[in-house]
């Protein structure tokens, strides 16, 4: 019985191998079976590249610089850029510009800024106060229409520029980008687009 | 069919037997056991293919190898490469259509082959190529035709997409696929080996400044009916070649049927007595050896300088007295020849000697000359190379001269290699330093006031030096026939670039005003170059820039109210 039994152990020890082995199988048909997809992928990249290099040369070819020499000459016309059309910095972009040079456009003097100022009140005010001393009678009477007309120059009227240079030139700027006409141009253009739209 | 056979008589005893049977059963074992053995390893072996197995896979890393290395310029952009290309091949024995209908057919695909070279091949004995290079549509046409004893092998080829870009340096590969000139002959080992054939090889040239300078000269040699004419730009600090031309030029993909004379590198092949360019060359010679010590000493050019039986004369003779730079700027064969006699022979040919007029050119191309040497060096001779006649050497002599003329005196060799990031290198010093400023100064005072006004290209600061030097021919110089050569550098005041155009032979029509000197010819090239080409060269236009020459403008003689 005992010899039975240890017969019977090594048979099974060697089923339990066998059956190891055989669950075991699978694993390696499976890295088998990837490897070989692996393989084929690089083969197709390889592929791929070798056309991408041909489809590159044959970019190239008609892309070549005698190509485009060619077509220039014969639709675009393009020419070497001269000198005038570089730019080394801000100040000489802002030169280019097409609006006549307002002379002296650079020097903005001090003065000016008080010239901006929209109280146009102080200067009138001050003849008053000065002929006051002269007349005698006018004292008590002078004081009382500047301070009405003071009162009517702030609240009614928009203050009124004083038109210096600089407002000048910020005005040129403003009639060359928007003039009337054109932003009726635009409206009109707007419209009939709106209305096409809607027609459509 | 039985056998007889005698029983021996029995003569063995029983332990005999037992010895017998004993060795068979010890043999039988030992054959077991090798079996076993074998049967073992070759499961090893199959246990360790299924796991540890990591050699690549067939034809994986191979395909990416180029047969033979990429050409690529400075910035990558692909001047040769070796591409898949389709060829088509007729076996005669596997034909079954009509040979005459199917040359037919063929002489309606490839209208430039006559029909009987294909009836030719269509009835040899042996399978033949009818093209080697053909074009996929002329493929999918001959396919269309549906003969059997067509095929159409894919074949490694040499493909150049820039077409004659660069022709000349690139070079050709024969039909073995062996390198034969430029730099397919000279770097042939570099580009085949398996070891660094993956990387491309980057040149020095720039694809756009070479098309610029190949369209401008071209269309100066046809516009001028020349016979040929050669171009290069080079990078004055680290010697790299920017663009090199040569003309007339040939198309490195089809080679059959073009000219072999069209093969020939003009820059650094062919040898040219190049003039008036060697003034500067000289003057500064003279300049660094002391020998003129002042811009404003003047030399007689009112007659003809005769010595040794042989009479040097003035192009445009002014019959006054010039200082040096007037006889830079109005390029006097005669005050050139006093101040190249002044220096004296050992001086002359030392300065030669140093900027190696006396080797062939320093470049890695396989095709360079030797210059032509004078034979006998007297007196005539130092007078005569002084002005660039009796020495003739290849433009790219001229333009590694120059380079060191206008650095600061350093002279390096020419490559056409990228140097990318490395050092540039360490050249010898053949000019001083204040030499080199000063003919910066008298180089552009040549082209604001001088003969090479033509070549004033507006905020870009040129500089140089015209040459027409008439051809050496049977029984003397040939007036007729001249070599009409503009070496310049720019910008001036910080000179980068040296531009060097050579024109061939040109004729004297309507392009040039009906001249057909340097200043009329040559000069309107390098301007346009410049115009074009300086800006990809990262040197921009800036009128507000320019050399200073205050202090030689006095000097010159501007109707009388000056000097």
């Amino acid at each position: 019985m005992l010899m039975a039994a240890r017969k019977l152990q090594g048979i099974g020890l060697v089923l339990l191998v066998l059956v190891f082995a055989m669950m075991l199988y699978p694993v390696s048909l499976k890295v088998a079976a990837t490897r070989s997809e692996l393989a084929q992928i690089n083969q197709q990249i390889n592929r791929t590249r070798d056309n991408i290099r041909y489809l590159e040369s044959e970019l190239a070819v008609r892309a070549s610089m005698r190509q485009l020499e060619q077509w220039n000459a014969e639709t675009f016309g393009y020419s070497a850029p001269s000198a005038s059309q570089y730019l080394a910095n801000e100040r000489q972009l802002a030169s280019v510009g097409r609006l006549p040079r307002a002379r002296g456009a650079n020097d903005v003097a001090p003065v000016l800024m008080a010239m901006v100022s929209p109280v146009a009140l102080p200067e009138k005010a001050k003849p008053a106060a000065a002929t006051a001393p002269d007349a005698p009678a006018a004292p008590a009477a002078a004081p009382k229409p500047a301070a009405i007309k003071l009162a009517a120059v702030q609240s009614d009227t928009p203050p009124r520029m004083a038109p210096t240079r600089r407002r000048e030139q910020l005005k040129m700027i403003e009639d060359q980008l928007l003039a009337e006409s054109t932003l009726a141009d635009l409206k009109r253009a707007a419209a009939a687009e709106a209305g096409e739209a809607r027609g459509r | 069919m039985n056998t007889l056979v005698v029983r021996p008589t029995r003569v063995r005893t029983a332990g005999v037997r037992q010895q017998l049977l004993l060795t068979a059963q010890q043999r039988l074992m030992i054959l077991m056991l090798l079996f076993t053995a074998a049967i073992f390893f070759v499961s090893l072996r199959l246990l360790y293919f299924a796991a540890f197995d990591t050699t690549p896979q067939r034809g994986a890393a191979a395909a990416f190898v180029p047969a033979r290395a990429d050409i690529v310029d400075r910035n990558g952009v692909p001047l040769a490469r070796t591409i898949d290309g389709y060829s088509i091949r007729v076996v005669p024995s596997k034909l079954l259509n009509n040979r005459a209908y199917l040359a037919d057919e063929l002489v309606k695909i490839f209208p430039d082959t006559p029909r009987e070279e294909f009836l030719a091949k269509l009835t040899g004995p042996r399978a033949t190529y009818i093209r080697r290079r053909a074009l996929p549509d002329q493929v999918a046409a001959v396919n269309a035709i549906g003969e059997i004893g067509f095929d159409f092998p894919r074949e490694k080829e040499r493909l150049y997409p820039q077409l004659s870009l660069a022709a000349h340096t690139l070079g050709f590969i024969n039909a073995e696929g062996q390198g034969v000139t430029g730099i397919e002959g000279a770097y042939d080992k570099r580009l085949t080996d398996a070891a660094t054939r993956g990387q491309p090889l980057a040149l020095s040239i720039d694809a756009r400044v070479q098309g610029v300078l190949e369209s401008e000269l071209g269309s100066a040699v046809t516009n001028l009916e020349a016979i040929g004419g050669a171009g290069i730009i080079l990078d004055v600090h680290t010697g790299e070649v920017l663009a090199m031309s040569s003309l007339p030029t040939f198309n490195p993909n089809k080679l059959t049927g073009s000219d072999p004379a069209t093969r020939r590198n003009a820059v650094t092949y062919n040898l040219y007595e190049l003039g008036s360019t060697f003034k500067p060359l000289t003057v500064a010679a003279a300049i660094d050896a002391g020998t003129v010590t002042s811009m404003a000493r003047r030399y007689d050019a009112t007659q003809p300088l005769a010595i040794a039986g042989f009479r040097i004369r003035d192009s445009h003779p002014a019959g006054r007295w010039y200082n040096v730079p007037e006889t830079l700027i109005h390029s006097s064969n005669i005050v050139t020849a006093q101040i190249a006699d002044e220096l004296g022979r050992e001086k002359m040919e030392a300065m030669f000697r140093s900027v190696d007029f006396d080797k062939r050119p320093g470049i890695e191309l396989k095709e360079r000359a030797f210059p032509l040497w004078p034979k006998n060096w007297g007196r005539l001779t130092t007078m005569t190379t002084g002005y660039g006649h009796g020495i003739a050497v290849t433009p790219l002599h001229l333009a590694s001269a120059y380079a060191a003329l206008v650095n600061g005196g350093i002279y390096r060799p020419a490559t056409m290699l990228k140097l990318g990031d490395k050092a540039p290198p360490q050249g010898r010093r053949v000019f001083k330093a204040s030499t080199s400023a000063r003919m910066r100064q008298l180089l552009r005072l040549i082209v604001s006031d001088g003969t090479g006004k033509q070549a004033e290209a507006p905020g870009f600061r040129v500089g140089g030096k015209t040459g027409s030097a008439e051809k050496p021919g049977i029984g003397g110089y040939n007036r007729t026939s001249v070599v009409a050569t503009f070496a310049a550098a720019f910008p001036m005041d910080n000179p980068r670039y040296v531009v060097i155009a050579m024109i061939d032979q040109p004729k004297g029509n309507a392009y040039s005003s009906g001249q057909r000197t340097a200043g009329w010819t040559a000069a309107p090239v390098v301007k346009k170059v410049v115009m074009r080409a300086g800006p990809m060269l990262g040197v921009f236009p800036d009128e507000s820039r320019d050399v200073d020459v205050s202090e030689l403008t006095p000097l010159l003689w501007r109707n009388g109210e000056a000097e």
